[in-house]
C-alpha cells in the first residue's frame, strides 16, 4: 500500500554508481569506503540505513547531504544534478551540532537567518517548530541547559524550519540515552506524519528503522556496499504497539539476521578503526 | 523572641561589621590592599629608607603632580601611543592569525618567524627599530605592536583551529559557504580566545609601551618614570609607578566594556591562555 503509492511517486534522490576512497595511513595504499552504490529515494519516502561500524553509511548520508564530492558517480536531487549541499536538503546531526551562543529560538531559526529571512518572520516560523517538536516554552534556554534528547529536538526542528523536501538523519538517536531514544522515536512517528518529508534515516539500531522506515536499505563492510533492501510494509499511522506486532518482529528478524552474519562473518577488529578514519578523511577533505 | 538580647550598641557595631564583611566578600584584593599600604607606611616612616619613601609622600607627590599638569599631559601622550599600537596589533593580529588557520602554506610560512620572535628578547631589537623609524614616534609605535601582537595572532588561530568541525559542516549543509562560515561559525566559536587574546594584547602593549618610552626616546609616562628615576626623587617615581598601573587598570575596565558592547556571546566563559 504504501509502497505502490511510492512507486508512482517522483524520485527525490538518485545516486547512481557511488564509490569513494580515502587515502590510508600506508604509503600509496587506499581505502575503499563505498563501492558501487545505487541508492533511490521517492518523494514522501522514509526510507532508513543499516550497517555496522565501518559500512560507510554515514559516508553516503554526507555525500547524498553534498558535504563530500564522491570519488565517482552521479547525485541527482529533484531531477538537478547535486555538487553541494542546496535548500531542498536539511541534515540532523548525531552530535546535534547546536550553536553553543544562541538559545533554542535562535538555533533553530540558524537556517533561515543564512536566509537573509529578516528577524521576526523567523523567530516566528522557529517558534512554530519548536512547539511542533514540544519544546514551547524552552525558547530561551541554551544548549547547554538541555538534555541531549531536548538537544536532538531542536536540532530536528531546526533541520524543519528551512521546509526542505528532504530530510538527512544521521544517527539522530545514537547521542541519547535507551528511554528517551523509544521516546523520540514515537515523537519521529508523529512529526513524519504532520510534515511528510522525504527521509533519509541513518541508524545501526534494526528496530527503530524498522519502526520508522517505509523501507531498510542493509549495508555491509569492506568496502561498504548496499546488500539488500527490504519493504517494510506495516501499516500506518504506526505506534508504541506496533512493536508488539508479529510482522514487526518478523522484519526485524529478518534484518538482523543478514546483518548477524556479516557481523559474525567478519568479526572486524579494525573495521570501528578504519571508519574512524575515514570520518577523519571525510571532515579533512 | 531570642533569650539573649544584645545591647543597642553593640547590636549597631554587629551590623557595622557585618555590613563591612558583606562589602569585601569577593573583593578580599581590599583587605591585602590596605594592610600593604599600612605597612608600607609604618616601614617607610620607621626605616627612612630612599627607595622606599613613606606611602604618604607618595601620595603627595601624586596629587602635586596631576595638579600641576605632569601627569595629565604625558598620560594622554601615551595613550594615545597605546591606542595606535593596540589598534594595529589587534587588526593585523586578527588577519594573520585567521591567514594562518585558514592556509597551512601562511602558517608554515610564518610560524618560525613568530615562535623567533615571541622568544628573542624585544629589547635587544629596539636598536634596529631606531636604525628603521627614527628616536621618535615610530619607534614607540613599533615597541608596542611587537610586544602586542603575537598574543592576538596566536589566539585568533588556536581559536580557529578548534572549532568543532561538526558546526562547520552543519553551517554547509545549510548553504552557508566562505564569509557566512565566519561570520556565523567560525568566529563565534572562536571568539573565547581571540577575546583572552586581546586582553593579552592590551596588557603586554602597556609593557611596550613603558618599555619603549624609558629606553628610546624620553616622553611620555615612561619619559617621566627614566627622569625621575636617574634623579633619586622615589615618592615622584612611585607616585609614576602606581599611575602606570592604574593606567592598566583603567584599560581593562574600558576592554571589558568594549567586549559588552561589540562582542557578545561567543561561547562560554573566557579562557585565558597565556600565548
Amino acid at each position: 500500500m504504501n509502497t505502490a503509492l511510492h512507486e508512482r511517486a517522483p524520485l527525490a534522490i538518485v545516486a547512481r554508481g557511488i564509490a569513494k576512497a580515502y587515502r590510508s595511513s600506508q604509503p600509496g595504499g587506499s581505502l575503499s569506503v563505498l563501492e558501487g552504490v545505487d541508492f533511490t529515494l521517492r518523494a514522501g519516502e522514509f526510507v532508513s540505513i543499516v550497517g555496522p561500524s565501518g559500512c560507510g553509511k554515514t559516508t553516503l548520508l554526507r555525500i547524498l547531504a553534498g558535504l563530500v564530492a564522491p570519488g565517482q558517480g552521479s547525485l541527482e536531487v529533484l531531477g538537478k544534478v547535486a555538487d553541494g549541499p542546496g535548500p531542498e536538503r536539511a541534515m540532523v546531526f548525531q552530535s546535534f551540532a547546536l550553536l553553543p551562543w544562541l538559545d533554542a529560538l535562535d538555533n533553530v531559526a540558524f537556517g533561515l537567518e543564512l536566509r537573509n529571512i529578516p528577524r521576526e518572520e523567523r523567530s516566528a516560523i522557529a517558534a512554530d517548530y519548536l512547539k511542533l517538536v514540544g519544546l514551547s516554552g524552552f525558547e530561551h534556554a541554551y544548549p547547554r541547559q538541555l538534555s541531549g534528547g531536548m538537544q536532538q529536538r531542536i536540532g530536528l526542528a531546526r533541520a524543519l524550519a528551512v521546509d526542505p523536501a528532504i530530510l538527512l538523519m544521521d544517527e539522530p538517536l545514537g547521542a541519547v540515552d535507551a528511554l528517551t531514544r523509544s521516546w523520540l522515536q514515537l515523537d519521529l512517528l508523529r512529526i513524519w506524519d504532520e510534515t511528510r518529508k522525504s527521509v533519509v534515516f541513518v541508524t545501526h539500531d534494526v528496530g527503530e528503522a524498522v519502526l520508522l522506515s517505509d523501507r531498510v536499505v542493509v549495508m555491509g563492510t569492506r568496502p561498504g556496499r548496499i546488500l539488500e533492501e527490504r519493504v517494510i510494509d506495516l501499516p500506518r499511522p504506526r505506534s508504541d504497539a506496533t512493536r508488539e506486532s508479529a510482522r514487526f518482529n518478523e522484519l526485524s528478524m529478518q534484518i538482523w539476521r543478514s546483518l548477524k552474519e556479516m557481523v559474525i562473518e567478519r568479526p572486524s577488529v579494525g573495521a570501528e578503526r578504519r571508519s574512524r578514519e575515514a570520518r577523519a578523511g571525510a571532515r579533512a577533505s | 523572641m531570642n533569650a539573649i538580647v544584645p545591647a543597642r550598641g553593640l547590636r549597631a557595631e554587629f551590623t557595622g561589621f557585618a555590613r563591612l564583611f558583606a562589602f569585601v566578600r569577593g573583593r578580599e584584593w581590599i583587605v591585602l590592599a590596605v594592610a600593604l599600604a599600612l605597612g608600607w607606611e609604618l616601614a617607610g616612616r620607621a626605616g627612612h629608607w630612599l627607595f622606599l619613601p613613606p606611602l604618604s609622600a607618595i601620595v603627595r607627590a601624586l596629587v602635586k603632580m596631576f595638579a600641576d599638569g605632569t601627569l595629565p599631559a604625558v598620560l594622554a601622550g601615551s595613550a594615545l601611543t597605546l591606542a595606535a599600537g593596540v589598534a594595529i596589533s589587534v587588526s593585523c593580529g586578527l588577519l594573520i592569525g585567521a591567514a594562518m588557520a585558514q592556509w597551512r602554506i601562511i602558517d608554515e610560512a610564518l610560524r618560525p618567524f613568530i615562535d623567533a620572535m615571541m622568544s628573542a628578547p624585544i629589547i635587544a631589537l629596539i636598536p634596529v627599530f631606531i636604525a628603521l623609524f627614527g628616536v621618535e614616534y615610530g619607534t614607540r609605535l613599533a615597541t608596542v605592536v611587537v610586544f602586542s601582537i603575537f598574543p592576538v595572532i596566536l589566539n585568533t588561530y588556536e581559536g580557529l583551529r578548534v572549532v568543532d568541525p561538526t558546526l562547520v559542516d552543519m553551517g554547509r549543509s545549510f548553504g552557508a559557504r566562505g564569509a557566512d562560515l565566519y561570520r556565523h561559525i567560525r568566529l563565534p566559536a572562536a571568539l573565547p580566545l581571540i577575546r583572552a587574546g586581546f586582553h593579552l594584547c592590551m596588557l603586554r602593549g602597556v609593557r611596550g609601551l613603558v618599555n619603549g618610552e624609558v629606553l628610546i626616546s624620553v616622553v611620555g609616562i615612561g619619559g617621566v618614570l627614566q627622569t625621575y628615576g636617574a634623579a633619586f626623587a622615589m615618592p615622584q617615581l612611585w607616585a609614576v609607578i602606581f599611575t602606570i598601573v592604574a593606567f592598566a587598570f583603567a584599560l581593562l575596565g574600558i576592554e571589558r566594556l568594549l567586549v559588552r558592547l561589540f562582542m557578545k556571546g561567543g561561547g562560554a566563559s573566557m579562557r585565558e591562555e597565556a600565548a
